[in-house]
């Protein structure tokens, strides 16, 4: 018998896994690894302004530009954007996740479709949909008199509206992992309601709504269809540089802007890492 | 650019007048998301060259621009719909489009404003390579009178085929995309800007991020 027949035999299973996640490998590869390798490279480069082709020669101009006077305000206001939109899906998001844990089992698989359910629509569809309820005309304007579109108001709903899903699924996953032995536990030692959900519950289940915090913090960094379909496009954000330069005829800006996404993603998760370190290190 | 008739009363026929009344209207007023076409009419108004280099024109374009931002509603790329919902009553955009909200109402009001304005003509460059003959074919195919018109109609832009049959007579007789001697003498179009284009995206980004 062959080395690889005998560990055929030996470990099964082992060696079908093996074999399957070759393409999963190939496919990140080809779909993840080498567009970015590519954009990193292209933030080393300058970009030709006529056929836009970039030549890679280990420049940090594009560097330079990105963290110049001109973009800081645009990368700290990106930023501001990015911190009120997960402050708004921690405040609403969280009771919705809670209320959503606590259902009958039957009932919680409806309230995920429900929450799923715009997921199902387009996001550019959504977006628009949601410029005609807050626009001039629109349900919004009868009931206050006043359109909410093209001003800061009509952007925290659209991102909210985009971005609570994301933020709500992990989180009511962690939530429904807990053991309700110990919220039981702890109102049997005479804690009320809230004392439960404060000091048991949401330190328990705090992976899950840092990791839908993490994730809807870094996508609404790079955004841009919001702010422009629903603010109009007067206030300059990071994602709409990438967009309208980044990734056309200034590539290697684009690779810049990308570059420092990813860091701030890196940095996030190893933030959150670190952080579920520390709670299982405290027991 | 472009007003509504029903509510602006001034009646601007240059753009330095559409810059004084801006701020009376504003939150009212929506530019074109398109540097080239916003920043050529000011460098028109300023009777600079339209596809300047320089960065001391650049420079005075962005403090123009500067100072209009606080009464913008907008800038965007649906400068017509805005307009036509009732919006916006100030415009500046393209001809076309403002062509296509006139149809939704005939309030909205295209001028043809007496600096001088800025035009683009779309091209299809073909670069060297091994089958040029394929790019050279599908460009000519884009060409033939038919599809060119089935292009022009579906856009309702301006188009330069003034004779062609098969482009609607609305589309070719209007004078909003088809100018007379006198405003078409005062038309420059846009030239490639080659590494200047950096001075442009760079200047536009610092009126946004105003």
């Amino acid at each position: 018998m062959n080395r690889s027949a005998a560990r055929r035999t030996e470990h099964p299973g082992q060696f079908r896994l093996g074999s399957l996640t070759i393409p999963d490998v190939a496919i990140a590869i080809a779909c993840f690894v080498a567009p970015v390798a590519l954009l990193v490279a292209y933030s080393f480069g300058r970009s030709d302004p006529l056929t836009q082709n970039v030549t890679i020669n280990g420049t940090l101009a594009p560097y330079r530009t990105l963290f110049s006077a001109l973009y800081r305000p645009v990368l700290a206001r990106s930023g501001g954007l990015a911190a009120m939109t997960v402050a708004f899906c921690l405040v609403v998001g969280t009771p919705a996740a809670l209320a959503m844990a606590r259902l009958p089992e039957r009932w919680r698989s409806r309230a995920i479709l429900a929450v799923l359910m715009p997921s199902f629509v387009s996001f550019t569809v959504r977006i628009f949909a949601i410029q005609g309820l807050i626009g001039t005309g629109g349900p919004i304007e009868s009931v206050t008199g006043q359109s909410l579109l093209y001003t800061r108001g009509g952007v925290l709903i659209g991102m909210a509206t985009a971005y609570l899903p994301l933020y709500v699924l992990p989180a009511f996953a962690a939530l429904t992992r807990l053991s309700p032995s110990l919220v039981d536990a702890a109102a049997d030692l005479g804690a009320r309601r809230w004392r439960q959900t404060w000091e048991i519950t949401l330190p328990l289940a705090a992976p899950g709504i840092l990791t839908g915090a993490a994730l809807v913090g870094v996508l609404a960094m790079g955004e841009f269809i919001i702010p422009t379909v629903l603010g109009g496009g007067k206030v300059l954000l990071i994602g709409k540089v990438l967009a309208d330069r980044g990734a056309g005829r200034d590539k290697p800006l684009g690779g810049a802007i990308v570059v420092l996404l990813l860091v701030v993603a890196t940095l996030v998760a190893a933030l959150i890492t670190g952080l579920r370190r520390w709670e299982r290190s405290r027991g | 650019m472009a007003y509504r008739a029903d509510i602006v009363t001034e009646k601007p026929t240059t753009l330095a007048e559409f810059l004084e009344i801006a701020p009376k209207y504003a939150g009212k007023v929506v530019i074109l998301d398109y540097q080239r076409s916003v920043m050529g009419s000011v460098l028109r108004m300023l009777n600079l060259s339209e596809s300047t280099r320089e960065q001391g024109d650049i420079d005075k374009v962005v403090e123009i621009l500067k100072q209009l931002k606080p009464s913008l509603l907008a800038i965007s790329t649906e400068v017509g719909k805005q307009l036509a919902g009732g919006e916006a009553v100030l415009a500046l955009g393209d001809a076309y489009d403002i062509y296509n909200a006139k149809a939704t109402t005939d309030a909205v009001t295209w001028v043809d404003q007496t600096e001088g304005q800025v035009a683009y003509l779309e091209g299809l460059a073909i670069l060297d390579g091994p089958r040029n003959d394929l790019a050279k074919a599908f460009v000519n195919f884009h060409l033939e009178p038919a599809n060119y018109a089935d292009f022009i109609n579906t856009v309702s832009s301006a188009g330069t085929m003034p004779d062609n049959a098969s482009i609607t007579d609305a589309l070719r007789t209007t004078p909003i995309l088809n100018p007379g001697a006198a405003v078409r003498d005062k038309i420059v179009f846009h030239e490639v800007l080659g590494d200047a284009q950096a001075i442009w995206d760079t200047a536009w980004d610092a009126f946004k991020a105003a």
